[in-house]
């Protein structure tokens, strides 16, 4: 029904009385026939959700990132409470500028430090460490047994003989390199941190508590200490206080975006109600995701631009329309319906065909991605009453400015022989003919088998150290090199869980066990340091014979090792003695570290000699080991979303085209588009993972729209008879020319963004870029070329006598 | 039940102790423990079946002692990690070893042939300078061994209490199966080796190590305390051991007399420093020395509140002790004054060996650390 073949004839109406109203499809009838009051409705429910909008809050929840069905995360969430938090930490190192921290007033100032950390919101008070804290206790022997208390004593005075007491006690802890730096200039506060803000109840905000932490971090590094501060939630917190630079990059696209605008039509009004539907688009789209009660996300504040990016498409394409109509000395409102009825199911269709292909990434069981998808296709759909429906009906009140439209029309001379054509028209018609054709599908083909070979190499996950969403010359990015240097711990904790019998956490055969596969870690490069029951009880054996080196080692004497259980620390069991994880310090969480340390553990519980009925193993926990699972899942969804993205794009180019001809036309350029954003991804450095993953298919949506803009009017052209050549003429006449116009504009606008104090907005912008550019190019070069062999004219000329 | 006191009275261990503590109590519980009856079963101890693991740095691991076989240093410690070194502790190389256990002790009779003492009662044996090791004798037989002789010292003198005595302690031991580590070991040829350890365990072979006797019936040792270290110093052989144990054989390690204690404290080393002055070290930085054989003793004062674990004379005649915390103390006036050397080790330091060019190389927790013989003076 909503067919362009039920058009008609499109004829000049200069004044809108001889205008057949009911002309058209019932929709188009009903639209235009209430314009007012369709306008109004509108109106409305911008001003509703534009002040809804206002809510929204930039946050993330380190939750949301994690695939909460993943086999990993299944283990881990029933030891969520045995374990404490340990995945989501900051860890902050005060420095001493000069001298060690045995020193009076660095201890003072790290005393002042860490009250004011641990009143910060949401910091898990009870298992917040520092030197200060009354949970860090030494153990040692003493001539009269054995003995312990806390680091720093209730009769600290700062004199030197305490001081050398407090040396002692650093000692005794067996900490160093963990809680202080091997070369005692540093030490370390652990913040945990809970998901709720404990002061108001509500989720914890970190972009707040990153401004907190680094306000402290600028008072007192005028105090003869520097702080290195690292954890999920300052690299959320940075990106979150970057987010006003990101929105500032956002505008610079959007006004390089108007004034491309500008420059083509010539005409404010026109050009100014394209991004007026377009920022309507975004304003909704705030609006609805308030009322769905989500955050935006980092990883998320993309999408709003994107949807503005796909509107603007749609939008010009509207406008250029209408433009060419009333150039013709349409009267606007006819001009208005006359481009709806051409163009309103091409847009619709590349516009569903969005939103489902978006939608395709709820599959992934990451809370975030799912989000993201909601957002993604909400933001998409809103655009086919914004942009196809709103924006002709304004402008069937507005019109355009005249000359504008003359000067349009000037521009566009009816479809005549090639010498009146002008040069770039010219070269892109050379690829309906067969020697261009056939190299260009040559070249592009090479290409794709290029962009293939080298996006085989694209990894998931992250590949530098640190934060990847940040540039390496960051502060977070330095202060975690600063502290992957001093400290044997750092920000990458992987934990391998293992289950026991209650009361089993001591018994020989699990320590055994857990201590071999310690060990076997232990000698992997990647692996600082390790912590479990096993190394507790190897120390803790020497603890028992009053600290006798010889005596270290897991003795297999079960009612000695029990005997430990009085003194076990607290993270390295549960209440019930019945958990022993198994704590691994990496260097990185690169996606190759993770792999090597799955592999060695997985390898290991797969063997018949370390399953036990005393005992089961499991993965993981720790910071690390979710990003293992995640990666893992998103190694899965990598796959199947692409291929699930292509089945979706390919099943609404049938319906719309009828012809899977056409449909070839459409789809293979996207492809090779898709083939080349890999290698590019692999070439920059970019692994794929929560925040990446939606780049790819959002490519892919972005880049149906061109096809269905220009493979719709030439089917048009060439059902009515016209040769290749002509109907591929006027296309790029019609809309061609706005896909070209767009595709320049857009990428233009975005490849700003590498400028972007946030390496992950940088890296975003030069892959939508290329993407951008190079849909516009597949739709230009490569799908005139395919035409030219799938759907020559005489394949049209013997179906019309029959159709 | 007996072992929910046992862990009642291990739980007082976490809270400050008793003073007397290590002297009756510590041997007193182990005894109780190795008794308990819930000892290991007939337990297929994987770790004592398959050889160590390549480690990723041999210079890096945990290892407890250290000596020379000729020019070579030879390190153990744990995991079955046994290391060697012929660039004077410059570089680094792991032997082949086939077990996974903690080795606690190292001695060499001549380059090639050598033992070394494990967790789980093991000594291995090497024939080639320490490159590759066997097993010679595992706690199990051992505690065999103790039973047989203890019996038939009974069986030859069934109303003496001493061998009452010594039967039971060799069944209580036997009870708690092979969980007693060797500590120590003497090698005097390729031949004759003596190897003692937890709750004076002690062994001796004279065909080296093809059959092995017990010998824990010669050690004058009443409370059967742990016996931490031996040393020769002059032609006798001393032992140093827990709660202040000191030991003395005149007779090549036949027999063993108790010598008059230095102080309560336990003592995890023994050695000569110079003149046949005996110097003897332990918990909690206590430092003995005896100018007359170990008939009395005088403290020595080292400025360590931690325990002291490695000492030895240096080839200059400069004493070195270095303590669990890392540091390192010198005396050049024979002991009768030690000051700490600056900078920290970094490192818990469990056993040291002075290199054939001079520099000192200590092994500990975090695995080797050469300090030159320059820095020293």
């Amino acid at each position: 029904m909503l067919d362009y073949k039920n058009s008609g004839d499109m004829k000049v109406h200069a004044k809108v009385e001889s205008f057949d109203k009911k002309s058209g499809s019932w929709f188009e009838g009903i639209l235009f026939n209430n314009r007012l009051v369709f306008l109004t409705i509108c109106i409305v429910i911008t001003i509703f959700l534009g002040i809804k909008s206002l809510d929204v809050r930039i946050n993330a929840d380190f939750n949301d990132t994690i695939p909460t069905k993943q086999p990993f995360i299944v283990n881990y969430l029933k030891h969520y409470a045995d374990l404490q938090s340990q995945a989501n930490a900051v860890e902050i190192s005060v420095t001493a500028d000069t001298g060690t921290i045995i020193d009076k007033n660095y201890l003072n100032t790290l005393r002042k430090i860490s009250d004011k950390v641990y009143l910060l919101p949401g910091v898990d008070r009870p298992f917040m460490t520092s030197l200060w804290t009354p949970n860090t206790r030494w153990i040692a022997v003493t001539a009269d047994g054995l003995d312990s208390g806390p680091v720093i004593g209730d009769t600290y005075d700062g004199s030197p003989k305490q001081l050398e007491g407090v040396r002692q006690n650093i000692l005794k802890t067996g900490e160093v390199g963990k809680l202080v730096s091997d070369n005692f200039k540093s030490s370390m506060i652990y913040v945990p941190l809970l998901e709720i803000n404990n002061l108001t109840g509500k989720p914890l905000d970190y972009g707040d508590l990153s401004r907190q932490l680094n306000a402290i971090r600028d008072q007192y590094d005028s105090q003869g200490v520097t702080l290195h501060i690292i954890g999920f939630a300052m690299v959320v917190g940075d990106m979150i206080n970057g987010i006003n630079e990101v929105l500032m990059f956002f505008a610079v696209s959007v006004l390089i975006a108007t004034m491309f605008l500008y420059w083509y039509t010539r005409c404010i009004r026109s050009t100014l109600l394209v991004v007026f539907a377009s920022i309507t688009a975004v304003v909704w789209q705030m609006g609805i995701l308030s009322l769905l009660g989500y955050d935006l996300t980092p990883y998320s504040v993309l999408v709003p631009f994107l949807v503005f990016a796909i509107g603007m498409s749609h939008g010009a394409q509207k406008m250029n329309g209408v433009m060419q109509d009333i150039g013709r000395g349409t009267h606007p409102l006819v001009a208005a319906r006359y481009t709806f009825r051409r163009l309103f199911l091409a847009g619709f269709a590349a516009l569903i065909c969005d939103v489902t292909s978006f939608a395709v990434l709820m599959m992934i069981q990451i809370v975030a991605i799912r989000q993201l998808a909601t957002i993604a296709s909400i933001g998409v759909g809103i655009l086919v009453i914004t942009n196809l429906m709103m924006l002709p009906t304004m402008l069937s009140y507005t019109g355009v400015d005249s000359r504008a439209a003359l000067r349009s029309l000037a521009s566009t001379p009816e479809p005549g022989p090639p010498r009146s054509r002008n040069f770039l028209w010219n070269f892109l018609d050379l690829f309906t003919r067969r020697n261009y054709a056939i190299g260009a599908i040559v070249f592009m083909l090479a290409l794709g088998v290029f962009g293939w070979y080298v996006g085989r190499g694209v990894q998931v996950g992250d590949l530098d150290n640190g934060a990847p969403e940040l540039r390496q010359s960051s502060q977070y990015n330095q202060d975690n090199a600063f502290i992957g240097e001093n400290f044997k711990t750092g920000s990458d904790t992987f934990i391998v869980l293992t289950d026991t019998p209650e009361q089993g956490c001591l018994n020989y055969d699990v320590l055994i066990a857990l201590g071999e596969l310690q060990w076997q870690l232990d000698q992997l490069p990647v692996v600082k340091s390790t912590n479990s029951l096993a190394s507790f009880a190897e120390y803790g054996s020497m603890l028992m014979t009053e600290d006798a080196p010889k005596w270290f080692g897991i003795e297999p004497n079960q009612p000695m090792l029990n005997s430990l259980n009085g003194g076990l620390p607290a993270n390295l069991s549960n209440f019930t003695c019945s958990f022993d994880p198994l704590y691994i310090s990496l260097r990185d969480h690169k996606a190759k570290t993770l792999d090597t340390v799955v592999n060695v553990v997985q390898k290991f519980i797969a063997n018949p000699k370390n399953q036990s009925p005393n005992f089961k193993m499991s993965l993981a926990g720790g910071n690390a080991g979710i990003a293992a699972a995640t990666n893992i899942v998103i190694k899965q969804a990598n796959e199947n979303m692409l291929f699930l993205v292509y089945f979706v794009v390919i099943v609404f180019c049938l319906i719309t085209f009828r012809s899977w001809r056409a449909v070839i036309c459409a789809v293979v350029p996207l492809t090779i588009t898709s083939l080349l954003a890999q290698a590019l991804m692999v070439w920059l450095g970019i692994g794929i993972k929560v925040a990446t993953l939606p780049v790819v298919a959002l490519g892919v949506g972005i880049g149906v729209d061109y096809a269905l803009y220009v493979l719709s009017i030439m089917l048009k052209n060439l059902r009515e008879g016209a040769t290749l050549s002509d109907a591929y003429h006027q296309t790029l006449l019609f809309t061609g020319r706005v896909v070209i116009l767009t595709g320049i504009t857009l990428a233009t606008g975005v490849v700003t963004w590498i400028f972007a104090p946030i390496k992950f907005q940088a890296d975003m912008g030069l892959l939508l870029s290329f993407m951008f550019l190079w849909n516009m190019f597949g739709a230009m070069v490569l799908l005139p070329s395919l035409a030219y062999f799938l759907l020559p004219s005489r394949l049209f000329q013997k179906q019309t006598p029959s159709g | 039940m007996l072992w929910q006191k046992i862990i009642f009275m291990t739980d007082c261990l976490f809270v400050p102790a008793r003073r007397n503590f290590g002297k009756f109590l510590l041997p007193l519980l182990f005894l109780l423990l190795a008794g308990s009856g819930l000892a290991m079963a007939d337990t297929n101890y994987s770790v004592l079946n398959e050889n160590a693991i390549t480690v990723a740095d041999p210079s890096r691991v945990l290892l407890i002692s250290i000596a020379h076989a000729g020019n070579r240093l030879v390190a153990v410690g744990e995991h079955g990690v046994i290391v060697y070194s012929d660039d004077n502790g410059q570089t680094w190389h792991q032997a082949v070893v086939p077990v996974r256990v903690t080795i606690t002790s190292v001695a060499f009779a001549t380059p090639l042939v050598g033992w070394a003492g494990a967790d789980y009662g093991l000594v291995l044996h090497t024939t080639d300078g320490g490159l590759t090791w066997t097993k010679q004798i595992m706690g199990a037989e051992i505690n065999q061994l103790m039973v047989a002789n203890a019996t038939q010292f009974l069986a030859t003198n069934p109303n003496d209490p001493k061998a009452q005595m010594a039967v039971r302690r060799a069944n209580i031991l036997m009870s708690a199966g092979p969980d007693k580590p060797i500590l120590s070991l003497v090698a005097m040829s390729p031949e004759v080796a003596i190897a003692f350890g937890a709750y004076r365990l002690a062994i001796a072979t004279n065909d080296g190590g093809k059959t092995w006797t017990d010998l824990s019936l010669q050690v004058a040792d009443p409370i059967s305390h742990n016996l931490y270290d031996t040393a020769w110093i002059g032609t006798s052989l001393y032992i140093a051991g827990e709660a202040g144990t000191v030991l003395r054989s005149d007779d090549q390690g036949k027999t063993f007399v108790l010598l008059p204690t230095p102080s309560e404290n336990t003592l995890f080393g023994i050695f000569d420093a110079g003149s046949n002055i005996v110097l003897a070290y332990g918990v909690a930085g206590a430092a003995f020395e005896s100018a007359n054989q170990g008939q009395s003793w005088s403290q020595v004062n080292v400025p360590s509140q931690s325990n002291l674990t490695a000492g030895i004379t240096l080839k200059s005649g400069t004493i070195l002790l270095a303590n669990e915390a890392g540091n390192v103390f010198l005396s050049s006036d024979n002991g009768k004054n030690f000051h700490m050397i600056p900078g920290n080790q970094g490192m818990g330091i469990f056993g040291v060996a002075q290199a054939a060019n001079g520099n000192v190389v200590l092994v500990g927790t975090s695995g080797v650390r050469v300090v030159p013989l320059s820095s020293l003076n």
